[in-house]
């Protein structure tokens, strides 16, 4: 445990904030599926019990991922993209993909079920990362930037939207672009991919009419509140409700049928309508958490990869947070993505914990908080920085072990 | 070499803004959410508080159990039913041409409606109203989101048409309508309850959701004086004349002159009850109540106690009659032509003399005649406990041209309701005292103790006993001598005056030819007046005369109506 000791507080920090995310999480999925989960079921619990499985999994994963050095997944991220874009193709063959909703988003997994679209958002930002940390020499060549990123991620994007799943695919695009921002690319070509990523973007919204429909109810949801508009205006009377101090834990009328998805991709509604604006707020306050902790990370990591990696990451994780509570509170429009590590639901919920093991490995290879904090403030980067370290990360890594 | 270490801390430098820049933008990003959150939860939280509660909260009315309508003898003429009113929130209607083809063959209602209303554009619609326990179970087994129920009174006539006119209807929405059930409606339909309660999509309540429930007050049982069997043969014995007589319509009225109770009251066309909405406009009305006719020579009793109660003349004072009156430039005879003849005044009620009672009636002059046929309440409605009564028209002594005044001694110019008419016979039935007619009985409530009664009232002197009498006794002998013979009943005293008139154009201006209103009223026993009744016969076809067309419904409903009260014979 030794290791650890120099990177206590953002180690502390983020282990702390996911935590009492997941066990919040776990009361109000219980609370939120009850009713449904009584009618569907036959058990209050089925939902709670299923996700506890998952929690219990993805913390185990996220307790191995911890200890495992985050450089060797330099190693490993051209197998784990194609074994990623491998299942993406997978669960696209009628035979094989289960479908539900409308869209074949999982692949049979004993009783269980995976969602190959989670791991992927992982297996991409491993491999951009990886990518982008090679390259960062040529980082300012447009052609060397693109060639190996774009297709892969393009790929990967457009096997999800066939799923279809437009919200993970602009969830897997948006941390891309953001690392190859973040790796320091120029500003008019981070400026150009944004505007064709953006029109593509807008491509996709408008060539399928059930996509128009929810952006059009985005936009008004009081156009059609039977169909498009009803879950948003659903959503809206849920957070109206609670108020400032909400109607009470358990207490929530809209989860009696009310609410479509309570316990997935609406339960940020759920937790607005029982505990209320205290309620969201704190939800709200964790990610902020999250989001500072996780960038500190990788603001300290003293290599490329690591920065990158552990930015791509939380991005993932914040991005599709904030996707989802800008979708449930009507300010973006409704896409179908979890909020991570509160929504039910199992893949999201393990790959998320993978991720955060990953941070938290980065985060104990920090130099320490004080030193690098002293570090910086004496301006002597330029020894310290991993840009000017020679090599890979494992040299470091294996300095220090 | 070394320009490359050079540039790479500038890139660094260039990396670490970056990344407090997106650091910094998803701070903005989930400062966003909290704008929003505040905007949703604090300024507009009571706006979608009281949105999110108009949907789950049902206000269902629980409809008060309304009261029963009994006759005289406590039979119950009109009583409620529970019955379920199907709705749906078209809001919650997720598939709805499914739902309506699924309903479809359940309601026996059109499919294409259904989905009208199923996909209107509100909160509500109604599927079906007042449906029986039968199809609203199958409606619930089906277990569709957003359809709901609503327990709702469903009003039963037991007898169908009987007492139609004087019942009335209920509407949908369980208010009176028409008639009585309209009259003392603030009685029948006592105060609705309510529950509110939170519901899902589905219409169950949400465990723990709100609920209050305010108990509905069953409404009061009211009591007619109607019986049901004289009702019935009233309604029956005029049907069948009618019928006889192809005639357009009647109207029969049976009353208790003493209290001014009404027995029986009825009209043809008549209509059922239990189907109302689809009875024609014509049949619904109460025409003994609504409509005017002009009375013909029953007012020729009004007449002829205007001069006995201003001691003009005794009822055995006689008069020689030409056959013909000129009066202004009109020339009157009698419905049967006669020469010249000596009758007494008592025949001139009798035998129905035109020349008679217009030669009554000039003497009289105008202002007394006027003065009596207000007195006999026949300018001005009765005040009948029943909704939409009218009153006929008697032209003001000011405005009576030269005519006039050989018109309205034989009952043409002038007009009347049915009611008004029995009413100024009752006076004569009554020694006198025109007493208000009346419908109620009695309000009762739960336990069946008295509400309200009608008030009992000693009526207003119009004319003495004594002068009462004497007519009472001209008017038997109208029955037993003169034209009302069909009238008669054996073992008991009858009195009575037959009524034809002709019908007055309805454009104005003279009458049509060949169309009249026959009519008879009379009351009995003659010697202590039990029972008045009213028979009119709209344009009988094949015999005009009221003696002929009327008389015959009289006797045939006295005599019932003596046996069923047990009025013993002479």
């Amino acid at each position: 445990m030794a290791k650890r000791r120099g990177a206590t507080s953002s180690y502390y920090w983020l282990l702390g904030s996911t935590i009492v995310l997941l066990l919040f999480g776990l009361i109000m999925i219980l609370s939120a599926s009850s009713v449904m989960a009584y009618a569907k079921e036959g058990d209050s619990y089925y939902y709670l019990k299923r996700q506890l499985l998952w929690a219990l999994v993805g913390l185990a994963a996220m307790g191995i991922f911890s200890r495992f050095n985050y450089r060797n997944f330099r190693k490993l991220s051209v197998a784990g993209i194609i074994l990623a874009l491998f299942c993406l193709v997978l669960v696209l063959i009628p035979n094989i993909g289960r479908a539900a909703g409308g869209a074949s988003r999982w692949l049979p997994l004993g009783p269980f079920a995976f969602q190959p679209s989670e791991f992927a958002k992982l297996a991409i930002i491993l491999y951009v990362a990886d990518v982008l940390t090679q390259r960062r020499g040529e980082i300012h060549d447009l052609t060397q930037l693109l060639v190996p990123v774009v297709p892969v991620v393009g790929f990967a994007s457009a096997l999800v939207i066939l799923q279809p799943d437009m919200g993970t695919a602009v969830a897997i695009c948006f941390v891309s672009y953001v690392l190859v921002f973040l790796a320091g690319a120029r500003l008019r070509h981070v400026f150009g991919l944004g505007v064709a990523g953006s029109l593509a973007a807008l491509f996709f919204i408008f060539s399928e009419e059930y996509r128009r429909q929810r952006f059009i109810a985005f936009l008004n949801p009081w156009v059609d509140p039977r169909k498009s508009g009803f879950q948003i205006i659903q959503s809206l009377l849920a957070f109206g409700s609670g108020g400032i101090r909400g109607l009470g834990f358990g207490m929530s009328r809209q989860k009696f049928f009310y609410l479509p998805a309570a316990h997935t991709d609406f339960i940020f509604a759920i937790i607005g309508e029982e505990l209320g604006l205290i309620g969201t707020l704190f939800v709200v306050l964790m990610f902020a958490v999250l989001a500072i902790t996780g960038m500190r990370i990788a603001f300290r990591s003293r290599d490329v990869f690591g920065r990158l990696l552990g930015s791509g990451i939380t991005c993932m994780i914040l991005s599709q947070a904030l996707i989802n509570m800008g979708a449930v509170t009507g300010i973006l429009p409704v896409t179908g993505i979890p909020l991570p590590l509160l929504s039910f639901g199992g893949s999201s919920l393990v790959f998320t914990l993978c991720g955060i093991g990953i941070l938290l490995n980065i985060a104990t290879q920090e130099k320490g908080a004080s030193y690098a904090g002293s570090d910086m403030r004496r301006g002597d980067r330029r020894t310290r920085l991993p840009w000017s370290s020679s090599g890979r990360g494992t040299k470091v890594s294996g300095r220090r072990r | 070499m070394s320009a490359q270490k050079r540039s790479a801390p500038r890139r660094a430098r260039r990396g670490e803004p970056r990344l407090l820049f997106f650091l910094s933008l998803l701070i903005i990003g989930l400062l966003c959410v909290v704008v929003r959150l505040l905007s949703v939860q604090v300024v507009e939280a009571k706006r979608y508080q009281a949105l999110a509660n108009s949907q789950r909260l049902r206000r269902v009315e629980i409809a008060p159990h309304r009261g029963t309508i009994y006759d005289r003898q406590g039979k119950e003429l009109a009583f409620s039913v529970d019955a379920e009113t199907i709705y749906a929130t078209p809001y919650f209607i997720k598939n709805p041409a499914l739902v309506a083809s699924k309903l479809s063959p359940i309601l026996e209602l059109d499919e294409a409606s259904l989905f009208e209303k199923l996909t209107k554009d509100s909160g509500f619609a109604y599927i079906a109203r007042k449906v029986d326990k039968e199809r609203a179970e199958a409606v619930r087994a089906l277990e569709i989101e957003g359809i709901s129920f609503l327990k709702e009174g469903k009003r039963c006539y037991p007898y169908n048409s009987l007492g139609s006119h004087v019942i009335g209807f209920v509407g949908m929405d369980g208010r009176g309508l028409a008639g009585l059930e309209l009259y003392y409606d603030e009685f029948l339909r006592g105060e609705p309850g309510q529950l509110v309660a939170e519901n899902d999509p589905l219409g169950r309540p949400i465990p723990g959701g709100v609920s209050r429930l305010t108990p509905s007050t069953d409404g009061d049982g009211v009591i007619l004086t109607i019986d049901r069997d004289i009702q019935y043969r009233a309604e029956e014995e005029l049907r069948l004349q009618v019928e006889r007589f192809q005639a357009k319509g009647g109207s029969i009225i049976v009353m208790n002159p003493r209290t001014g109770e009404i027995y029986a009251m009825a009209n043809e066309p008549a209509f059922d009850l239990n189907g109302f909405s689809k009875a024609s406009a014509e049949s619904l009305r109460n025409r003994a109540v609504t409509d005017v006719y002009e009375p013909g020579s029953t007012m020729k009793v009004i007449i002829a106690s205007t001069a006995l109660e201003e001691k003009m003349h005794r009822p055995d004072d006689v008069f020689h009659l030409p056959s013909t009156i000129k009066v202004a430039d009109k020339v009157i005879g009698e419905a049967h032509p006669r020469p010249p003849e000596d009758f007494t005044f008592a025949e001139i009620v009798a035998k129905s003399s035109n020349v008679g009672a217009i030669t009554i009636g000039l003497e009289l002059g105008k202002e007394r005649m006027y003065k009596y046929i207000e007195a006999f309440g026949l300018t001005k409605r009765t005040g009948i406990d029943f909704p939409g009564e009218t009153y006929g028209f008697t032209p003001p002594p000011d405005r009576w041209s030269g005519s006039t005044i050989g018109n309205i001694p034989f009952g043409q110019g002038i007009s009347a309701t049915p009611l008004q008419m029995i009413q100024a016979f009752s006076v004569l039935a009554n020694d006198g005292f025109w007493v208000r007619p009346h419908l109620l009985c009695r309000v009762i409530n739960a336990r069946g103790e008295a509400v309200k009664t009608y008030p009992e009232d000693r009526g207003r002197k119009v004319i003495s006993t004594q002068t009462a009498r004497e007519i009472r006794d001209i008017l038997e002998q109208a029955v037993n001598e003169g034209t009302g013979e069909a009238a008669r009943i054996d073992g008991y005293r009858v009195a009575g005056k037959t009524g034809t008139a002709q019908k007055p154009k309805e454009e104005g201006g003279g009458y049509e030819p060949g169309r009249h209103i026959a009519s008879f009223v009379g009351f009995a026993p003659a010697q202590d007046p039990q029972l008045v009744i009213l028979v009119v016969i709209d344009e009988p076809v094949g015999a005009m005369y009221g003696g002929v067309v009327a008389a015959p419904v009289f006797k045939k409903v006295a005599e019932f109506s003596l046996r069923h009260f047990r009025i013993p014979p002479e």
